[in-house]
């Protein structure tokens, strides 16, 4: 009989960042980050990443004896855009993996009012 | 019981459809069974399987949510699979609260019957529903990657004419892209010769010479590859004009 542990998952478009941790959230379990997987800096935050890092973590948990897991997954938030682009891939590939996902949770920080968005009056100037 | 999404008044026709028969068709994909309160719109999942497939859950909410935006069902339903995905505007956010403001950016972004939305669709392959003040686009990464900058740079305020000629650079670039992928391949399969040992850079031209050979042969039968190569050269260009 395996353990529970929570797989945060944090995907931006420049990066995901996979933590396991414990039932409580603050003991570390494992970590791993789409730039630990990937030779080029610039894609290690697309899908592929994603999916290496999930299979790596998951190799990791099943090494400590963990079979389940809760995800809880998260974008960048706040007023940059709410959408985990690498969450998706990631989740597939922990399936596949033979990991037991029992709770899936969206936990992207949502502003009810938020601050000023990122680029000044005049907008992002290339 | 799962908590979906809530959606308009309005949009509870369309989720339901003629006699449940759309209700049915998103049952039957997702495998669970809606519960629709039709006073306050709230949506609500019961599903069959205990433990099933995780990614529809996690898709579930959208594609209810993007119905209740406008989109239609069976368009929806496509966000279901793996590498497509949603993306969502608010005009609100870009021009102000001023329902004139609103309309006037749903105009630019729909164009003359259609054409600007239709021409953004053709050329990255995603959907787009514009329906009050929200604008969705669903597609693949790479379409959306496309897409995404049109729309918002016709939001911004950018001119038509600009953001089309955009969107073509950005298609000539993801076909040289692929192009190159495949020289690369046909790099390693060859092997050199007794003339191309003795003089130097004699292999580099020759390979330059077949490059541009094979790139100008297409089969007849595929209008797109037909159409690509009768694309444009750099130095040449069309000029759009804003009505």
């Amino acid at each position: 009989m395996g353990h529970k542990a929570i797989l945060h998952i944090y995907s931006t478009f420049n990066n995901v960042l996979i933590t396991a941790t414990d039932l409580t959230g603050c003991e570390t379990i494992c970590k791993v980050s789409g730039g630990m997987v990937t030779k080029g800096g610039s894609d290690s935050g697309g899908q592929f990443a994603a999916t290496r890092a999930a299979e790596r973590i998951a190799e990791m948990l099943a090494e400590k004896d963990f079979n389940q897991v809760i995800v809880k997954y998260r974008g960048a938030g706040g007023n940059r855009s709410n959408n985990a682009p690498g969450a998706t891939a990631a989740i597939r590939a922990l399936t596949r993996a033979g990991v037991q996902i029992t709770r899936i949770e969206d936990v992207t920080p949502i502003p009810t009012d938020g601050t000023k968005s990122k680029g000044g009056r005049r907008g992002r100037r290339v | 019981m799962e908590h979906l999404a809530r959606i308009p008044k309005n949009r509870i026709a369309v989720l339901i459809g003629k006699r449940g028969t759309t209700r049915k068709m998103i049952e039957n994909a997702c495998n669970g069974k809606l519960t629709i309160d039709s006073l306050s719109g709230e949506v609500n999942i019961i599903w069959n399987e205990e433990v099933g497939d995780p990614i529809v859950r996690m898709k579930m909410p959208d594609v209810i949510m993007s119905i209740g935006r406008g989109l239609a069902p069976k368009r929806a339903l496509q966000l279901i699979e793996d590498d497509i995905f949603l993306r969502m505007y608010d005009i609100r956010e870009w021009v102000g609260r001023q329902p004139n403001q609103i309309r006037r950016m749903r105009s630019r972004l729909i164009g003359t019957n259609g054409r600007i939305r239709s021409l953004i669709e053709e050329l990255s392959g995603c959907e787009i529903a514009i329906y009050g003040s929200s604008v969705l686009i669903i597609g693949d990464s790479e379409g959306l990657a496309v897409s995404a900058p049109a729309i918002e740079g016709i939001l911004r305020g950018s001119e038509h004419g600009t953001v089309l000629h955009g969107l073509e650079q950005d298609r000539k670039r993801q076909r040289i892209q692929s192009r190159s992928l495949e020289s690369f391949q046909d790099k390693s399969e060859e092997s050199p010769s007794g003339f191309d040992v003795l003089v130097p850079g004699l292999a580099d031209a020759r390979r330059k010479a077949e490059r541009k050979f094979t790139n100008s042969q297409v089969s007849v039968d595929d209008d797109e590859e037909i159409s690509d190569m009768l694309k444009l050269a750099e130095d040449e260009e069309i000029v759009y004009e804003e009505e």
